[in-house]
C-alpha cells in the first residue's frame, strides 16, 4: 500500500494533535444542537489548515491530492465535528476563480474568519423542486452554489444567513442539513463560464476523494476496534475471535479495507489526469458501500455492546453514514461512471 | 488504471498497444478458453521474442524487470485485444522457485526453455486426500545411489497432459515430522512409469489431470534444494505466488466481456444494467488499485498481504462475471460464444472457468484463516 511520507505523517500527527478529543466534542456538540462551538475552528485555521491546497501564489500550502488523503484518513477517527474535509476541497476553487470577490472571500476561508462552504445540486430525496443540499449547514457563514452550464454556468456565494429561511435538519452524527432554493439572481457571483464549470468539477471531485478517505480512516478505527474485541470477549470459555466463522469475517472486512483504500491512494494520483472524474466517482461509491458494510458487521460481531451509544463504535457508525450520504451516494456516484471517460 | 500515466509509460502502452494490434493472430483474439499447446505456443514465442512474456523476471534471468506499472498496463492491453490466457506455471512458479533455490546447472538448462516456450510445466503439490493440508502428502521417493525412485498419485494437475515436465513434492523420509521429510523434485514426464488421465471439470474440458508414478527414477540432480527440504521451498514461495495469483489479468478479462456485452445491449442496458457495469468497472479498478500498491510495496521489501490479495483479486472476477451472468439474460446458459454486434460474447465459459480461482493456490477459506492468523493476530483457533 502507498504509505505516507515521514512529512505526511507529520502533518498528519500534528492534525491529529490539534483536533484532540474530537468524539467528546460531538458528543457535547448533540447536546447543544445546532448551536457550534467557533473556538476550535479559530485554532483549526490559525495553524494554516485550510489553506493545505491552495496554490502557494495564493497563499497556500500547495499540498496535493495525496498529502488530503493522508490527512484525511488519518483524522477521521477523532471525529472531529469542525468541517474541515469540506473546507480542504472547497478552497482551491476559490484560488481559481481568479476574481476579486473570490480572492477576497479565500482570504477570509484562510484566515478563519468565514467558514466557505459549497451546496450540491440536489433537492430534499422524494419531493421534485430542484435546489441545493448542503451538509455541515449550521457551520457555514459563506455557501458556494453552481447553476447553469456551459457559458451559462455561475458560481455564486451566498451569506448562509440568507438561507435561514430554509429549515436545518439535524443528521445522525450531530451535524446539520439543509435543503434550499436560490431565487434567480441571488447571491455575489464569483466566476462564471466553462473554466469555472471546470474548476467546479474538480472541487466536487476533491469533496468526494476527500470523503471516500475519511470513509476509510472511519473503517480503519472500527475494524481496530472489533480486532481487539475479538481478541478480549470470551464466549463458551474461549476468546470469540479464536471462532473460525468470525476470523473469516474479521478477514473478509479486512480484504474490503484493503480494496477500498487501495483505490483512495489511486483516484488521488488521478487528480488532475483525464480520469480524475471517473476516478473520484468510483472512489466515493466504493468507500460509502464498503463503509457502511464493514460498519455493520463491526456492531453485529461486538454483540449488544456495539449497539450502546456509549461504546466508541456509535459514533463511528453515525458518522460514516452520513458521508455515505453526502456529495453523491453510492448508487448516485455509480450511475455516472458511464457517462464519464472510460478507465483504459 | 486510474492514475496518471508517465510520457514514458503512455509511449509504453501505444507501444504495446500497436504490436498487439499487428502480431496477435485473429484467430487467437477473443477465445474464452486458453488454447492447446498447438494454437499457443507460436503467440508464446513471439511475445518471448519481443522480450514480454516474462515482465515480472528479473533482466539478469532473462526476464523483463518491468515496473508494477509496466506489467499492469501489458494486463489491460492484453484484455483489451482478446489475447489468449497462456501457460503460466513455468513463468509464475517454478521459474521464481529456480531463480532463488535451483543450481546453476538447473537454471541454465530450464529458465531459458521455459521463457522460449520449449518446455511446459505442471505442478505435483496436491494428491487425493492432500489438498489445503499440504503436508500430509503420500507420494514417496525412495533414495538409491544417485536416484531418486518414485511412487505415488498427483492430482488436480493443471495441463498436466500438455506438460513436458512436472515439479512435484515427494516423501523421501517416513521417520522425520510430516513437514520435514519432503523433497522438492523435477521430473521429466517422458520417463518411464509415469501415466496421466485427464479429468474433465465443471467446464466441460480437460484442463487437469491425475499423474501416477510407478518406480519413477529420477537423477539426483534433479532435487531443488536440501534433500528433505523441500517443504521450507514451498513456503518461501507461497507468498510470491499469491501475489501473482492477485494480478488483476483474469478480472480484467472478466470485465472486457461485461463492456461487450453492454455496448452490443445498448439502450437496452437499462438502469439497473448500467449501474451493475459501472460496479464492475469499479471493482475492477480497486483490484488494480491494490495489486499495483502491494506489488510497488514488494519490490521496496514490505512484506505484501498475498492472502488478502489472492482473495480480493479472485472474488473481484467472480463478481465481475456474476454480473456478466446477469447482463446475458436468458443466454448465460449457452455453452458456445457468440458473434453480437461485431464482438464474439462468451456467455458462460468463464463464468464456469472462474469457479477454479478461489480454490487453486490455496482456498480462499485458508487464506482467511492465514490472514486472521498472521495478519489480524486473531487468538488460534481450530483451524485446518
Amino acid at each position: 500500500m502507498i504509505e505516507p511520507t515521514p512529512e505526511q505523517v507529520l502533518m498528519r500527527d500534528s492534525l491529529v494533535q490539534l483536533l484532540g478529543d474530537g468524539v467528546a466534542r460531538t458528543r457535547s456538540a448533540g447536546e447543544a444542537w445546532p448551536r457550534i462551538d467557533r473556538a476550535p475552528w479559530a485554532d483549526i485555521a490559525g495553524a494554516g489548515w485550510p489553506g493545505l491546497l491552495v496554490p502557494e501564489a495564493s497563499g497556500g500550502w500547495g499540498g496535493t491530492a495525496l498529502d488530503m488523503v493522508m490527512l484525511l484518513e488519518g483524522a477521521a477517527a477523532t471525529l472531529a465535528p469542525e468541517p474541515l474535509p469540506a473546507v480542504l476541497a472547497i478552497a482551491p476553487l476559490l484560488a481559481a476563480c481568479e476574481s476579486a470577490a473570490a480572492a477576497a472571500l479565500l482570504g477570509q476561508l484562510v484566515s478563519g474568519e468565514a467558514i466557505v462552504l459549497m451546496a450540491e445540486s440536489g433537492a430534499f430525496p422524494l419531493s421534485h423542486e430542484a435546489g441545493f443540499v448542503l451538509f455541515d449547514a449550521h457551520w457555514a457563514d459563506e455557501v458556494i452554489c453552481a447553476e447553469g452550464e456551459g457559458d451559462a454556468f455561475r458560481l455564486v456565494a451566498v451569506p448562509a444567513a440568507d438561507l435561514a429561511d430554509a429549515p436545518l435538519r439535524r443528521t445522525i452524527d450531530g451535524s446539520g442539513q439543509r435543503v434550499f432554493s436560490l431565487p434567480a439572481g441571488a447571491g455575489l457571483e464569483l466566476a462564471r463560464g466553462c473554466r469555472a464549470e471546470a474548476a467546479y468539477h474538480s472541487a466536487v471531485n476533491r469533496l468526494r476523494l476527500g470523503a471516500a478517505a475519511s470513509l476509510m480512516g472511519l473503517v480503519r478505527g472500527a475494524l481496530a476496534l472489533t480486532i481487539d474485541y475479538l481478541g478480549v470477549r470470551t464466549q463458551f470459555g474461549q476468546p470469540i475471535g479464536s471462532f473460525q466463522a468470525l476470523q473469516h469475517r474479521a478477514a473478509s472486512l479486512h480484504v474490503a479495507h484493503t480494496a477500498g483504500w487501495a483505490l483512495v491512494c489511486e483516484a488521488a494520483l488521478s487528480v488532475g489526469g483525464e480520469k480524475e472524474g471517473i476516478a473520484c466517482a468510483m472512489v466515493k461509491a466504493k468507500a460509502s458501500s464498503t463503509a457502511r458494510d464493514v460498519l455493520k458487521d463491526c456492531v453485529q460481531m461486538h454483540g449488544a455492546i456495539g449497539f450502546s451509544d456509549e461504546y466508541a463504535l456509535a459514533p463511528l457508525f453515525r458518522r460514516a453514514v452520513t458521508l455515505a450520504s453526502a456529495f453523491g451516494t453510492s448508487q448516485v456516484c455509480l450511475g455516472e461512471i458511464g457517462s464519464l471517460p472510460r478507465c483504459a | 488504471m486510474l492514475r496518471i500515466e508517465s510520457e514514458a509509460e503512455q509511449a509504453f502502452r501505444r507501444e504495446v498497444r500497436d504490436w498487439y494490434a499487428a502480431e496477435l493472430p485473429e484467430e487467437l483474439r477473443d477465445l474464452t478458453f486458453r488454447p492447446e499447446p498447438a494454437r499457443a505456443l507460436g503467440w508464446y514465442r513471439r511475445l518471448s521474442q519481443r522480450g514480454w512474456i516474462a515482465p515480472h523476471w528479473p533482466k539478469t534471468f532473462g526476464g523483463m524487470g518491468a515496473s508494477p506499472v509496466e506489467q499492469v498496463i501489458l494486463m489491460e492491453e492484453a484484455a483489451r485485444i482478446g489475447a489468449p490466457e497462456l501457460p503460466t506455471q513455468g513463468l509464475n512458479q517454478i521459474g521464481p522457485i529456480l531463480q532463488r533455490f535451483g543450481t546453476p546447472e538447473q537454471q541454465a538448462r530450464h529458465l531459458p526453455a521455459i521463457l522460449n516456450g520449449d518446455v511446459i510445466w505442471c505442478q505435483g503439490y496436491s494428491e487425493p486426500g492432500a489438498g489445503s493440508d499440504l503436508a500430509s502428502l503420500r507420494t514417496r521417493g525412495r533414495v538409491e545411489d544417485d536416484e531418486i525412485v518414485v511412487t505415488g498419485h498427483k492430482i488436480w494437475t493443471t495441463w498436466g497432459h500438455h506438460a513436458d515436465w512436472i515439479y512435484a513434492l515427494v516423501r523421501t523420509n517416513e521417520t522425520l515430522p510430516r513437514r520435514q521429510g519432503i523433497t522438492f523434485l523435477l521430473i521429466d514426464l517422458t520417463s518411464p512409469g509415469i501415466t496421466r488421465r485427464p479429468i474433465r471439470t465443471l467446464a466441460d474440458e480437460n484442463e487437469f489431470c491425475e499423474v501416477f508414478f510407478d518406480e519413477v527414477r529420477v537423477p539426483r540432480a534433479n532435487v531443488v534444494g536440501p534433500l528433505d527440504g523441500g517443504w521450507s521451498i514451498v513456503t518461501a514461495l507461497l507468498d510470491e505466488e499469491r501475489i501473482q495469483l492477485g494480478a488483476p489479468s483474469h478480472a480484467l478479462r472478466a470485465l472486457e466481456r461485461v463492456r461487450r456485452m453492454a455496448r452490443a445491449l445498448g439502450p437496452a442496458l437499462g438502469e439497473a444494467g448500467h449501474l451493475m457495469v459501472a460496479e464492475a468497472e469499479m471493482e475492477v479498478a480497486a483490484l488494480t488499485a491494490a495489486f499495483l500498491q502491494i506489488l510497488t510495496g514488494v519490490a521496496s521489501g514490505k512484506a505484501g498481504d498475498p492472502s488478502g490479495l489472492k482473495i480480493l483479486s479472485t472474488e473481484t472476477t467472480q463478481r465481475v462475471l456474476d454480473i456478466a451472468q446477469e447482463l446475458a439474460g436468458s443466454a448465460a446458459s449457452l455453452k458456445l460464444p457468440e458473434q453480437v454486434a461485431g464482438a464474439v460474447i462468451d456467455f458462460s465459459e468463464l463464468f464456469l472457468q472462474s469457479r477454479r480461482l478461489s480454490i487453486y493456490g490455496g482456498t480462499n477459506e485458508i487464506q482467511r484463516g492465514l490472514i486472521a492468523d498472521r495478519v489480524l493476530k486473531l487468538p488460534k483457533g481450530k483451524r485446518p
